[in-house]
């Protein structure tokens, strides 16, 4: 069969007649606004913001644990600095969330397609990057956790094991070396495999297709004609 | 305003307003379904989509601007829904094989067999497309003009009509391929 433009119109005049046969079916969709179950479909909206809200209340502990050490530990510099650093992370990690939460709020849905779509894959790549770098830290900063949890039960990590922090500090540069320069050679062909093992560490897959999304929004945008997709 | 001031919003929201939302949704036939049918593939998942739909356009409609048409603004809420909700979905629907939809969704009449073939053969060849071609083409199909297709994806007319052009060429061709 071949397809030509005319039969192309009568494709789209069958898709016009669709429209007494889904209204039926679209009666049926109010059943929230007929019953006022409107809390239902407004919960519908929450995974939005759920990872969110959960790093919020991490932020929010990692505050309250970094405040703790510091104010505890006042006359000992290096749990004050450790204090501080924790303190940090957590005001970091809120201040991600809270960002993200009202780049969410601020998306309007009733924006044209293609700006809405670049906002959202924009926030999809901030959001993943956010992501890694305060997951990246955890390679140091578990250590003034340690130091603050120990200085809780009296052990003063910093003065009885300083070799724990030493081997901690060297690991966790390593750590990041290895993770930085796996990132870079997985680009290459013959260091494929190493992509996998950094998607699953560093979240690559997700900014590879935050990125591959704009990508294609770009492309949609460009009118030359090379840019036909 | 929070999602619980929402809620609450919700509560003293006027039966009248509820109404009005219904009616201006309900006399665009079946356009939330249409967008549904080629972004979803079963009917568990295209009820889901058209709830998301929904819950976006009743969140925004106290914003919505009665001087502009609402089939446009309606529209861009369900396509926006509809592609990041395909973002999602996208590795599940791979694994997915769609049903026939004329076979097996409930209640309406059964559709005349020619329609019933167009159908399959037209919705099929529009879901092989990217997710932003499906949105132009289904505007197309819905037989809207350049100028509110411009509006409604937020390019120039001279793109639409371009892309436009290019894509009813492909579509002619996968219409083929399916035949």
């Amino acid at each position: 069969m071949t397809t030509s433009t005319s039969d192309l119109e009568s494709f789209k005049q069958a898709w016009q007649r669709l429209d007494a046969r889904l209204a039926a079916q679209q009666a049926l969709a109010f059943a929230a606004f007929r019953d006022r179950r409107l809390h239902t479909l407004r919960r519908r909206l929450w995974p939005l913001y759920g990872g969110q809200i959960l790093q919020a209340l991490f932020g929010i502990a990692m505050i309250v644990l970094g405040v703790y050490g510091w104010r505890r530990n006042a006359d000992a510099p290096h749990l004050v600095a450790a204090g501080l650093l924790v303190q940090a992370y957590g005001i970091a990690a809120l201040a991600s969330a809270g960002h993200t939460m009202q780049r969410i709020r601020e998306l309007d849905y009733a924006a044209p397609v293609v700006g809405l779509q670049r906002q959202l894959a924009a926030l999809r790549a901030w959001h993943v990057r956010s992501g890694v770098w305060l997951a990246q830290a955890w390679w140091f900063l578990w250590m003034p956790c340690v130091m603050i949890a120990a200085a809780a039960l009296g052990v003063d990590v910093w003065r009885q094991a300083p070799r724990v922090l030493v081997m901690g500090t060297a690991i966790g540069v390593a750590g990041v070396l290895v993770t930085e320069a796996a990132a870079r050679l997985s680009h290459r062909p013959r260091w494929r495999w190493l992509a996998v093992l950094n998607d699953d560490a560093m979240a690559g897959a997700s900014l590879r297709r935050a990125q591959a999304v704009l990508d294609e929004i770009a492309r949609f945008e460009d009118e030359t004609p090379a840019a036909e997709v | 305003m929070g999602i619980a001031g929402e809620e609450a919003l919700d509560a003293v929201t006027g039966d009248a307003t509820r109404e009005a939302f219904v009616a201006r949704v309900d006399a665009h036939g079946g356009l939330l379904h249409k967008v549904a049918r080629v972004y979803a593939w079963t009917a568990a998942d295209r009820d889901d989509l058209v709830q998301d739909i929904l819950a976006q356009a009743w969140r925004a409609f106290p914003a919505y601007d009665a001087t502009r048409p609402f089939g446009t603004w309606l529209y861009r809420i369900a396509l926006n829904v509809a592609i990041s909700w395909v973002r999602r979905h996208v590795p599940r629907q791979r694994l997915t094989v769609p049903l026939d939809v004329d076979l097996h969704d409930t209640g309406a009449a059964p559709l005349e067999t020619a329609d019933a073939a167009r159908l399959a053969a037209l919705t099929a060849a529009v879901r092989e497309l990217p997710p932003l071609d499906r949105a132009l083409v289904l505007l197309y199909l819905d037989d809207h003009g350049h100028r509110e297709i411009a509006a409604v994806l937020g390019l120039s007319e001279s793109n639409v009509a371009t892309k436009l052009h290019r894509l009813k060429r492909r579509l002619r061709q996968r219409l083929e391929a399916h035949a």
